[in-house]
């Protein structure tokens, strides 16, 4: 007999069957593995019946039986009626719980600045909004996205129903700028000069430059008598 | 069947509270030894053999008096412990062994072989470990197994193999000489 042939009968004999139990037998007198083999097989059995065995506790057994019988008694169609009332009565309660008592639920209370009752007319001018910017710095890997939240002033909603105010334009001023005339003081000066000599040259100034000498000086100096030509006049 | 059980069934099926009580008194013993068997556990075995003996009564109306009462019962039991421990957390930790609620003795030695081999029938598929729980059992043979899993004997015979063949490799360190 193989060694095979001998397991198959070695399981056969665990599950009870004598013939199997005799025909192993003949063999394990002259297989020594076999005999060890279904030795350790039947203690495997024998540890496995000794760990499943259990010799019941009488109080739990009483208090089993005790609701056992009286559970037993209770008609099976009124547990089922009684559970589905419950069960209606607290999906009532539930929606009752949602409609009514709304108030009593805990809310968070947020703060409404302005809320445009109708909007019958868009206006359309330049504000200022948030500016929202992604912007990409790529640096090495990985890359790293930063966004930058530009806030500015909030933003007044207009009333829809008053009428858009007129822009107002700055005033403009003209100024003029209007040169106003320095007064000028001309002082005319009547320069008489003598009459020229014949064959003689006017003499020349040595002074060249210089500063122009008083009237009658420059007359004294040419030779023409002031008072002789005042007489004559 | 027993005379005294085909008796007991007529008087309960009309409707006799004495003798429910009194079929239920003869067979919770044997219900309890199944559930305790599969869950390896008193508190589940309670709750188990108060379901099983709860769905024998109600089923008495329906039970056919021309079959094997304790098949019957023996199944209703195995089911009740199979819902139980499907209703079982995955994470739940191994019990310890049913005999250390009642009777603490044994070899410390012992205690430890009963450890491993419920740590391996733990990881048995579901139907080989309760082939091996019942099968194990003093009362239950190969019949009587395959009746309260509702299968065929060589159902059975192959559960049982492939079971031994696991439980041999895992503890082998114990079953050695």
């Amino acid at each position: 007999m193989r060694h095979e042939d001998a397991r198959e009968l070695m399981q056969d004999a665990l599950d009870g069957s004598e013939d199997a139990r005799e025909a192993l037998g003949a063999h394990m007198a002259e297989c020594p593995d076999c005999a060890a083999e279904f030795a350790a097989m039947q203690r495997l059995q024998a540890a496995v019946g000794e760990t499943v065995a259990c010799e019941p506790p009488e109080d739990r057994l009483e208090r089993a039986t005790v609701a056992a019988l009286a559970l037993a008694e209770e008609p099976r169609g009124r547990s089922w009626v009684a559970a589905f009332a419950m069960a209606a009565a607290v999906m009532l309660a539930f929606g009752i719980g949602l409609l009514a008592g709304r108030e009593a639920w805990p809310r968070e209370v947020v703060r409404v600045e302005r809320v445009p009752q109708m909007v019958e007319r868009v206006v359309e001018r330049e504000v200022e909004v948030p500016v929202i910017e992604e912007r990409v710095i790529v640096r090495e890997v990985p890359v790293y996205r930063e966004r930058i939240v530009y806030r500015d002033r909030p933003v007044e909603v207009a009333q829809a129903p008053a009428p858009a105010p007129e822009p107002v334009m700055p005033e403009i001023r003209e100024e003029r700028i209007v040169a106003k005339p320095m007064p000028i003081t001309i002082t005319q000066t009547e320069e008489v000069m003598p009459a020229p000599i014949a064959g003689e040259e006017p003499p020349e100034s040595d002074d060249v430059g210089a500063e122009p000498r008083p009237d009658e000086e420059r007359l004294a100096l040419s030779g023409f008598d002031v008072k002789a030509q005042t007489a004559l006049q | 069947m027993a005379e005294l059980d085909r008796d007991l069934i007529a008087a309960a099926k009309s409707g006799d509270r004495a003798a429910r009580e009194r079929l239920v008194r003869a067979h919770r013993r044997e219900v309890y030894r199944i559930t305790c068997a599969i869950l390896g556990e008193h508190d589940d075995a309670q709750d188990a053999t108060q379901e099983a003996l709860v769905r024998m009564l109600r089923g008495l109306r329906g039970f056919d008096e021309q079959r094997e009462f304790r098949p019957w019962l023996r199944r209703i039991a195995v089911n009740c412990a199979l819902n139980a421990l499907r209703r079982r957390p995955e994470e739940a930790e191994l019990p310890d062994a049913p005999r250390a609620d009642g009777n603490p003795g044994g070899s410390a030695q012992a205690h430890e072989m009963e450890r491993a081999v419920r740590r391996a029938m733990a990881r048995l598929p579901e139907r080989q470990r309760v082939a091996m729980s019942l099968f194990g059992l003093q009362e239950m043979d190969l019949r009587a197994t395959a009746e309260a899993m509702g299968c065929a004997e060589g159902t059975v015979k192959s559960h049982l193999h492939r079971a031994r063949q696991t439980l041999r490799e895992i503890l082998s360190d114990w079953l050695e000489d």
